[in-house]
């Protein structure tokens, strides 16, 4: 009987666990894409379902009294952003010409390229995912700025949240991509130029 | 005098021949004898047909010589022989493709460590911009 009720406590807070832990994965897991061609009530609603905000009364007071301010500064952080991410875009593009015409002559000087081929790719899929993250963010943004906050100021919320998640993804994005970069794409770049230097002809009669 | 009025002693004198309005003379078609008489107007058109089509055929082999023609010569024209002058502005995209060299990789290595120092994460995507804070919400 004693050890009925150990195992019955045991599982009963391993259930707690998880569905506590279940549930804080589910509250701050990235928001889905909205809908190719999606009206702003659409994604409004999407938002306010996916992160299923409730305010209480303070709350609701204080954002109704702040939320025009807060649309005003988000529109001048977005000012900044806009470009910044644009220009972040066409470096990584830019680099990845650099690695297709890099691997090219490799292959021309008859070299092994292809982990360097396969990371290339990999890199274009971070550039992608870069991308698709940067532009629901802006949307989002976008959305946020003309919606009518004080008068739903749970939406406001909801959307703010969502800024957020994707905000916080687009910097793990960029930092994700720059670190491929540096740790990846570029030692092996140094190795096939020390095998190239190795393996010139005239490097050994100068 | 006519010599018809004049009749030879053994011959007996003809009568008078009532002949038809002269008609002029027709060019009988040589048919064997098994085979049935073609019309002169479809044979007439026959030779049309052949004839048209052999101007038709004449045509379009005189039109084909000249696109040929044509095509050949926008083919050799100097313009597609030398590349938009952007091409060779914007990364020599039309010289020939070269064998790498270890001074051509480490420079593609230092450019991409250039193109990277221009992205610093703290400046294009600080931390806590979206702060309810930074927002004055």
């Amino acid at each position: 009987m004693n050890n009925f009720t150990k195992i019955t406590t045991s599982l009963t807070l391993a259930l707690l666990v998880f569905v506590g832990a279940l549930g804080t994965t589910l509250a701050a897991s990235a928001p889905a894409p909205t809908k190719p061609g999606s009206t702003f009530e659409e994604r409004l609603n999407q938002r306010k379902a996916e992160r299923g905000i409730v305010l209480d009364e303070k709350d609701q007071t204080r954002l109704v009294n702040t939320c025009i301010t807060g649309q005003t500064k988000m529109r001048l952080i977005q000012v900044e952003l806009v470009p910044a991410i644009a220009n972040r875009i066409a470096v990584y593009q830019k680099i990845d010409a650099k690695l297709l015409v890099t691997i090219g002559s490799l292959k021309l000087a008859s070299k092994d390229t292809f982990k360097l081929e396969k990371d290339r790719l990999l890199l274009a899929d971070k550039t992608a995912q870069f991308q698709v993250l940067a532009t629901n963010l802006t949307q989002a943004i976008d959305d946020t700025e003309i919606m009518n906050c004080k008068a739903d100021p749970a939406g406001f919320r909801a959307m703010m949240e969502t800024i957020k998640l994707y905000y916080t993804d687009l910097q793990k994005q960029s930092f994700d991509s720059r670190d491929f970069l540096v740790n990846t794409i570029k030692p092996e770049l140094a190795i096939h130029a020390d095998d190239l230097q190795v393996k010139t002809p005239t490097s050994g009669r100068n | 005098m006519n010599p018809e009025q004049t009749p030879s002693p053994n011959q007996q004198p003809t009568p008078p021949v009532f002949r038809a309005p002269y008609e002029p003379p027709f060019a009988q078609p040589s048919v064997s004898p098994g085979e049935a008489t073609p019309e002169p107007e479809l044979e007439d058109n026959k030779k049309n047909n052949k004839l048209l089509t052999i101007t038709a055929w004449t045509l379009v082999a005189i039109e084909l010589i000249v696109i040929i023609g044509l095509l050949i010569a926008l083919a050799a024209s100097p313009k597609s022989a030398v590349a938009p002058a952007n091409d060779t502005a914007n990364g020599n995209r039309s010289l020939p493709p070269t064998a790498a060299t270890s001074l051509g990789v480490q420079q593609t290595d230092d450019s991409i460590s250039q193109d990277l120092s221009g992205l610093v994460d703290q400046n294009d995507f600080p931390n806590g911009i979206f702060d309810d804070k930074s927002l004055g919400l």
